[in-house]
């Protein structure tokens, strides 16, 4: 089987084992695991845990000691989302803002339904090997092939923010590596995160919230 | 404590004290005097006063050379941990104590006399029931009541536990067949000029037969001819260079520290080379960016007003002369310290860090300055001279911020500068940003600034969320119908990501009552955040014992609640205690800073996660419950007194 094909399929299988919180509680607890997880991944201190208003999830990120940056999100559901990211450096109270919005309501290439009707996932889950999974946590979480940079006056090359992640679950964690300024862990994160997925693969298994949270 | 490998370690300054703590966060800063510490604790045989001023890292640096030297102490005396009444039947009861517990271990045998027989209620040779006594293992009303029949006993034969205390030294000298090395840590927190001090001195004596190290403050090396500590060899630590002082503050931001790197330089010059005073800045430039609304230049602002105000709020000011003879000549006389009557003023200032010295600069004067966070209280003094506000006003100007746009001073300068021009001088009255600025940083002396609770709650959350890290705060209000509410609002907080006991208690001072009985009795108690209500009026003898307890409470997470009008009777007699504790004072009106709308949405969010009350998540409900009715009455007029 072609090699992107298999990759194809994983790329699709890692974000539903990893990062599909089913229910209103498990999204609830996959966040509040998240926060949690902030402080020791980051060596910082904790976020403030997320509060529910009118059915919406909102939490803000404070990421000044980094990039004199603060991220709020707000999680309507896994397929309505946005997160702010405010910048705020010495501009007397002038602040920077972007957006990063997904509304499930419009329309996106279905990747999904093709491989659906392709009908291999079996076998190419059966078929991948080590590289695959690299490439394909690389391309959803550690380099992903659109992203951003910050530029003036920070211009830090190693934060890539990806423009193309819809998945809520997903694009915060990928945030949780990309803001993340020790190069031990994030060079311990990526052996970890090949280590988990591959098993997950393998035993075609969900995540659970408190192994992808976990500290390399 | 846990320490980060490679981000932020922040604490309120206390001493480092692992392997951990000093590969991540010791600047070697100590020079001569470390050198000269550590040669003492390898070949020393005379009794050696180490002193250095609150804050300036005493005790890291006897911790530190301890470990390098390899030469642990044989007996170490806390006499900061156990003092009760502050009398000799404390100091006698600690130095016997911590002796016998030394002779047991090396199996002295001590039958060279009767003392606990002598003492009371045991058996001629049972030590082991002595040592209990005089310092119970567990703590109960009747172990209590106990250990302070016996150190009644022990105070009325001081003379006679003297030399059983000297005895034992002699005895087990012998058996280590070296000088015997005492540590003798803690004298630093008591006050130079006070009775306890003097009450003490013959302690110091009996413990000047070996090789004893006491830990003292600066004030205290500066002694009368005639004094029991006048005769003992001295070593005295400094202030730190300003770059030592970046390099601390630079290891405590680990990989964050870059982005500062100049913020950490103003810093360090505020902090007058005190490393406490440094940190504590920092702590606080660390909350205030992180506030929405601040930039950096308020932040750093706010830190030094935040600062000033935990550390000089209330406290009773050196005079005008004093400062201003350090001012014009960099140097105050030795003899300053030492002459009786109304030259104390030198000997307080130096005790309460208002001053700093540094060196020696002859036989008979010291180097030393004025702390740059109180400058501006004194008579005489102004911004344009201040060489710490210039700092901070290039800054600004560096930063692209206005200077006179810095926190609370923002005025619009060129308009001022317009009247300025317009009006003849004895008419103009505007003050410049630099003068706005220099009042906000004095104000942190003469009165605490107010904040609301959901200020308050962004100060400590860094150490209130997370069991890694222990800090204290005072938290003084004027409204007694919210502090259960403030309370259960921290509490509920405080278990917002780890399961946390809270516990709270009212302790009573004032005459007949016995506060620290009960301080000892709830800190025996298994839990993480001590909350601690102070009613009654408290009085002197009893708000200083609790004073020297300082490094009694480094490892605990504490909530203490005063009535505002007591604060400002109590934070005179705190110089040690308040430089592990940040100060707050409470606004009256909760809805200010927490509206019903936020609590419900923090509680919607735990509502479906608490599977126990005994789990981070059923802690918050409780709590979050007990906010929302007082929110709730409060809207709707119910009078909660």
């Amino acid at each position: 089987m072609d090699k992107q094909v298999i990759r194809a399929y994983l790329w699709q299988a890692v974000i539903r084992l990893g990062f599909c919180p089913a229910s209103t509680k498990d999204q609830q607890g996959w966040l509040y695991q998240y926060g949690q997880s902030i402080k020791d991944f980051w060596e910082t201190s904790y976020p403030k845990p997320p509060r529910l208003e009118n059915g919406r999830i909102t939490a803000m990120i404070d990421c000044t000691d980094i990039l004199k940056l603060s991220v709020t999100y707000q999680v309507d559901s896994a397929y309505k989302f946005n997160v702010h990211f405010q910048y705020s450096y010495t501009l007397d109270n002038n602040q920077l803002i972007w957006i990063h919005d997904v509304d499930g309501n419009f329309f996106c290439f279905p990747q999904q339904l093709f491989l659906n009707r392709d009908g291999r996932e079996k076998a190419a889950l059966k078929k991948f090997v080590s590289d695959d999974v690299k490439a394909v946590i690389d391309g959803l979480i550690l380099h992903p092939k659109a992203h951003q940079h910050i530029a003036s006056p920070i211009n830090n090359h190693d934060i890539r923010i990806g423009g193309g992640l819809d998945n809520p679950f997903l694009f915060l964690f990928h945030l949780r590596y990309q803001l993340c300024p020790i190069p031990d862990k994030r060079q311990k994160e990526k052996k970890r995160l090949l280590a988990l997925f591959s098993d997950s693969l393998k035993s075609n298994s969900s995540i659970t919230a408190s192994s992808l949270m976990a500290q390399p | 404590m846990k320490r980060n490998r490679f981000g932020i370690n922040i604490d309120e300054g206390i001493p480092l004290v692992s392997e951990p703590d000093f590969e991540l966060l010791y600047v070697p800063c100590f020079g001569e005097t470390a050198e000269r510490l550590n040669s003492w604790l390898v070949e020393g045989d005379k009794p050696l006063l180490l002193g250095g001023q609150i804050g300036s890292g005493k005790s890291t640096l006897i911790n530190k050379a301890i470990q390098e030297a390899g030469r642990l102490p044989d007996v170490t005396l806390h006499f900061d941990q156990e003092v009760l009444n502050l009398d000799a039947g404390d100091f006698w009861s600690i130095a016997l104590a911590g002796l016998l517990e030394t002779a047991f271990a090396k199996g002295i045998d001590l039958n060279f006399c009767k003392l606990p027989e002598e003492l009371g209620q045991y058996q001629a040779d049972d030590w082991p029931a002595l040592l209990e006594g005089l310092r119970p293992r567990t703590f109960s009303m009747a172990s209590f009541n106990a250990k302070m029949t016996l150190r009644k006993k022990v105070a009325k034969n001081a003379t006679y536990i003297a030399k059983i205390i000297v005895e034992i030294g002699r005895l087990l000298e012998a058996s280590v067949k070296r000088p015997l090395f005492i540590f003798a840590t803690g004298l630093d927190k008591f006050d130079p000029l006070s009775p306890t001090f003097f009450a003490m001195q013959d302690i110091v004596v009996a413990l000047a037969e070996f090789k004893t190290l006491y830990e003292v403050n600066a004030a205290h090396l500066f002694q009368k001819p005639g004094s029991p500590l006048y005769p003992l060899d001295r070593l005295f630590i400094s202030v730190l260079k300003s770059d030592e002082v970046i390099e601390m503050l630079a290891k405590r931001m680990g990989v964050y520290a870059q982005p500062v790197r100049q913020e950490l330089e103003i810093l360090a010059n505020w902090s007058g080379g005190n490393p406490r005073q440094a940190l504590r800045l920092l702590s606080h430039f660390e909350t205030a960016r992180k506030t929405r609304k601040r930039n950096t230049g308020e932040s750093l602002a706010v830190a030094i007003r935040e600062t000033t105000g935990d550390f000089f709020a209330y406290s009773p000011k050196p005079s005008d002369e004093l400062i201003k003879t350090i001012r014009r000549s960099g140097t105050i006389g030795a003899a300053m310290f030492t002459l009786p009557g109304d030259k104390d003023t030198a000997l307080r200032a130096l005790y309460g860090n208002w001053i700093f010295i540094r060196e020696k600069s002859s036989d008979a004067s010291w180097a030393a300055t004025v702390n740059p966070l109180v400058k501006m209280v004194f008579n005489g003094a102004t911004p344009l001279e201040d060489q710490e506000v210039k700092l901070l006003r290039d800054y600004a100007m560096i930063a692209g911020i206005s200077p006179s746009g810095l926190g609370p001073c923002r005025i619009d300068e060129k308009e001022r500068k317009k009247k300025e021009a317009e009006e003849p001088p004895w008419k103009f009255k505007e003050k410049s940003g630099d003068q706005l600025l220099w009042e906000f940083i004095a104000s942190g002396v003469e009165q605490p600034i107010q904040t609301n609770l959901s200020e308050t709650l962004d100060v400590l959350a860094d150490a209130l969320l997370s069991k890694d890290r222990a800090d204290r705060a005072i938290l003084a209000y004027k409204d007694d119908n919210l502090t259960e509410a403030a309370r259960a609002y921290l509490f509920a907080k405080a278990n917002s990501y780890e399961y946390q006991r809270c516990k709270h208690i009212v302790i009573t001072g004032g005459p007949g009552m016995q506060p620290m009985t009960e301080i000892e009795a709830f800190l025996s108690e298994d839990t993480d955040i001590f909350s601690v209500e102070f009613a009654g009026k408290w009085e002197n003898s009893q708000l200083e014992a609790l004073d020297k307890q300082r490094d009694r409470f480094i490892n605990h997470q504490m909530l203490w609640w005063i009535p505002f009008n007591d604060l400002k009777d109590y934070l005179p007699h705190w110089t040690q205690l308040r430089q592990l504790f940040e100060l707050f004072v409470l606004e009256d009106e909760l809805l200010g800073s927490i509206s019903e709308e936020e609590v419900r949405a923090d509680l919607a969010f735990f509502e479906d996660m608490a599977d126990s009350e005994q789990s981070p998540e059923g802690n918050v409900l409780s709590n979050l419950k007990i906010v929302l009715e007082y929110l709730r009455n409060i809207r709707q007029g119910v009078n909660h007194g």
